[in-house]
């Protein structure tokens, strides 16, 4: 196993933190505004699969699903994984891409 | 346009290099704090590139002076613009130049064996199994990132968990003199695991640890 990130230098990881406030706006520019618009439908969308993975997780933890219910929901949540992957590769975003900065309330994902 | 770099101390003394944009940089001074700017023609793409010379320039004023480096790329439109804000906000950023004087950013990465499969299971695998991978990613990435948090406290004044794709990412609040020890605890706790990565880089200026509230946003 590779030590975390290693392709990228600690300086190019701050430096992401400091590009990441720009590309969570969307862009107004009408040569991009719609992978901007895609970008923010995109983060919504990966904001409400991970509440529904989390409370997915939650109810198996508590042993609130039947077998049934248990494989139904993961396929659900892995099917949507599926497309987001599928999605986010079409219009070019990675998955560091999908993420709001919220100002005073710090990061949405 | 002005390109915003970070806020420091009212009496610091001016940096003496080119920004960005191949301009010097310059301060405008308030009674309590200064802004480091620079003066650009036009607005900046703000590649990964130009995010990373940014990142270097801050890390290069922060040798000199306490800085609150403000998010890249925060433009305004002229240098009364500057003044203004610097004048509605310069009393916050010198309470919390004065918080942050003499402590710096550590940033811990933990990954464990696990991961890869966990992340990479979507495809051939069942919704139960699917399931259960994910929730055993998610219980050892509160366990971790619970675990890390202990391991710092003696020196982390602050933890703040970041943005993370695979395992864990935390930005801690250290004391120069403490970077060293809390490094070696991190190194102690990796070596406890056999399971476990981890990577420690900084000191670096506290990016995580300015305020949003009293940061600017372009």
């Amino acid at each position: 196993m590779s030590v975390p990130d290693d392709s990228k230098s600690p300086l190019d990881q701050v430096a992401e933190n400091t590009l990441n406030a720009l590309t969570r706006r969307v862009d107004a520019d009408p040569e991009t505004v719609e992978r901007g618009l895609v970008q923010l439908v995109l983060t919504l969308v990966e904001l409400l699969r991970q509440l529904m993975e989390r409370q997915a997780v939650r109810r198996l933890d508590a042993g609130a699903m039947t077998p049934e219910e248990t494989e139904r929901v993961g396929r659900t949540l892995m099917l949507l994984e599926e497309r987001m992957a599928e999605l986010r590769d079409h219009f070019g975003l990675t998955p560091d891409d999908l993420n709001l900065d919220l100002g005073p309330l710090g990061r949405l994902l | 346009m002005m390109l915003l770099y970070g806020v420091v101390p009212a009496d610091a003394t001016a940096p003496e290099r080119r920004g960005l944009a191949g301009q010097r940089l310059e301060m405008i001074r308030g009674m309590l704090a200064a802004l480091i700017v620079e003066e650009c023609s036009e607005r900046l793409n703000a590649t990964g590139d130009e995010a990373r010379t940014f990142a270097e320039i801050i890390c290069d004023l922060a040798t000199t002076t306490s800085i609150l480096p403000i998010r890249f790329p925060t433009m305004l439109p002229t240098r009364s613009a500057v003044a203004a804000e610097l004048q509605a906000n310069e009393a916050a950023w010198r309470r919390r130049l004065t918080e942050l004087d003499g402590l710096s950013e550590v940033i811990i990465r933990a990954q464990w064996a696990e991961a890869d499969s966990e992340l990479g299971s979507a495809s051939n695998s069942s919704g139960t199994t699917y399931l259960m991978n994910r929730a055993a990613s998610i219980h050892r990435w509160d366990a971790s990132v619970a675990e890390i948090t202990e391991v710092v406290r003696a020196w982390a004044r602050e933890v703040k968990v970041l943005r993370r794709q695979k395992g864990v990412r935390l930005a801690c609040l250290v004391a120069n003199a403490d970077v060293t020890q809390l490094r070696d605890a991190v190194t102690t706790w990796q070596q406890a695991g056999s399971d476990r990565k981890t990577a420690v880089s900084g000191p670096w200026p506290v990016f995580s640890f300015v305020d949003d509230q009293e940061a600017l946003s372009a």
